[in-house]
């Protein structure tokens, strides 16, 4: 059977999605392209050499930034989740099992470009956090043997300095390089009017109610600082474990065992099954438990 | 006007040798090792070209911060600047410290009290001469050289 007949991988989840008419997918696909059209109208109003003020600006002084700055955010997030569950799916339903071994590792470079356009997209607010998070990544990227510093200057500029390399990665490597690869991956351009539409009218609707604020520039900030949510898990691992061990275990981890997967053999009984099983297992122990490592970050330095 | 060779039609008689025997496998072999190398080599270079772009254009190198104060005006508050503290230790001498805690260089700030200097990112306490009150930091915040200028103003020497 050629890939073109194949029918379209699903997972448990998608299965029950499926009767809606919708695929996680696709929601993933039309709040990327949301994503995209809100960015290119903010990228009109920002500076990167002046971050917090063109944020300020963007939120409060230029008609209707607010809106788009809201609709860029939440279908931002909507995207990385819903990514995240088509991922999660996937894994549940074994469907690395019915694809070749390089395009599920052309998938995990989609999660991690997907990754590197939500942490870029959060440096760009150029408030405290921001910047705690740029020098904190700074320092996590450092570690790498021989290229550290240069890669780390490359995809994020000099901590403290001006944004414009998380800005032009942000607007190019990190939305251009995922798209591409998701245009092998889906057979498709984009997700559909109706999907993009309904994803835009909810992102759109959403921000006229959230109204997220610029944030404080870094000589103000006393208090805690967080950093975008899927990242305090990070920050609470390194405020007990080494930079080094940090970054091996949660990147190498999660390269390492996403990508895995697909050398298991897709075999269910001896050996290779059982490597099989135990690496699934691990997968969604290691997403599930950090995600609550997040939470429990989130509740503790909140003080609930 | 047309021109028609004769012998010749559409299908291309003439004894055009097929593709693959022009394309042997060594030739084609070998010609992907070209592309290959040539590829690495233009995008190492693009990324050199870049790096040397970006550390170019980073932040400027100031070697020193003319503070415009005259030392007597450090009281037993601590100055916040964007990069650096300045504050009396706890003998009374003026001291300028960096303000990139040395755990993962976060920004550190005073607490509301000014004895403690905090890292907000991982936690990290400082005491006012730089030393480390609590991790996960285990070295102590960097001193930087303080002289004055003609004016009797303060100068911070950043690099050194």
């Amino acid at each position: 059977m050629s890939r073109a007949e194949r029918a379209p991988l699903a997972g448990p989840l998608d299965a029950r999605l499926r009767p809606m008419g919708l695929t996680l997918g696709q929601v993933a696909f039309g709040a990327l392209v949301v994503a995209v059209s809100s960015g290119v109208v903010l990228g009109l109003a920002y500076d990167p050499a002046e971050p917090l003020r063109s944020t300020e600006a963007i939120s409060g002084a230029l008609p209707f930034g607010f809106l788009f700055r809201g609709a860029h955010i939440l279908s931002a997030q909507l995207f990385f989740v819903s990514l995240l569950l088509h991922t999660a799916d996937h894994v549940l339903g074994r469907s690395y099992r019915q694809v070749s071994r390089l395009s599920w590792w052309r998938l995990v470079l989609v999660g991690l470009g997907a990754l590197g356009a939500m942490f870029s997209g959060f440096l760009l607010r150029g408030d405290a956090d921001a910047r705690a998070a740029q020098a904190i990544a700074a320092a996590g990227l450092k570690v790498v043997p021989m290229f550290g510093a240069d890669i780390s200057l490359g995809l994020l500029g000099e901590p403290g300095g001006g944004l414009q390399a998380p800005y032009v990665h942000h607007l190019v490597t990190f939305t251009l390089a995922p798209w591409l690869l998701s245009l092998a991956h889906a057979r498709r351009a984009w997700a559909g009017a109706l999907v993009t539409g309904a994803v835009a009218a909810l992102t759109t609707g959403a921000a006229l109610v959230y109204h997220p604020g610029p944030g404080l520039p870094s000589d103000l900030h006393r208090g805690v600082l967080w950093g975008p949510w899927y990242f305090m898990g990070a920050q609470e691992l390194l405020r007990h474990l080494p930079l080094g061990v940090v970054v091996l275990v949660l990147g190498g981890g999660a390269v390492g065992l996403t990508g895995g997967l697909a050398h298991t053999g897709g075999a269910s009984a001896g050996r290779r099954g059982r490597v099989e099983a135990a690496m699934r297992s691990a997968w969604l122990l290691a997403v599930g438990g950090y995600l609550l490592l997040c939470l429990a970050s989130y509740l503790a330095r909140s003080g609930k | 006007m047309s021109f028609y060779v004769v012998g010749m039609s559409d299908e291309g008689t003439s004894k055009r040798p097929p593709q693959e025997e022009l394309a042997s496998p060594w030739r084609r072999e070998t010609v992907a090792r070209l592309a290959l190398g040539g590829g690495i080599i233009f995008v190492g270079g693009w990324a050199y070209m870049a790096l040397e772009l970006a550390r170019s254009a980073g932040p400027g190198s100031q070697a020193e911060l003319h503070t415009g104060l005259d030392p007597s005006a450090i009281g037993r508050g601590v100055l916040t600047f964007p990069r650096l503290l300045l504050l009396r230790d706890g003998r009374g001498d003026v001291l300028a410290l960096d303000r990139r805690c040395t755990h993962l260089g976060c920004l550190v700030s005073p607490s509301a009290d000014g004895r403690l200097l905090r890292c907000p990112c991982h936690g990290s306490e400082f005491d006012r001469s730089g030393g480390v009150r609590r991790g996960p930091a285990t070295r102590p915040l960097r001193r930087l050289r303080t002289s004055l200028d003609s004016r009797g103003e303060l100068v911070v020497h950043v690099k050194g």
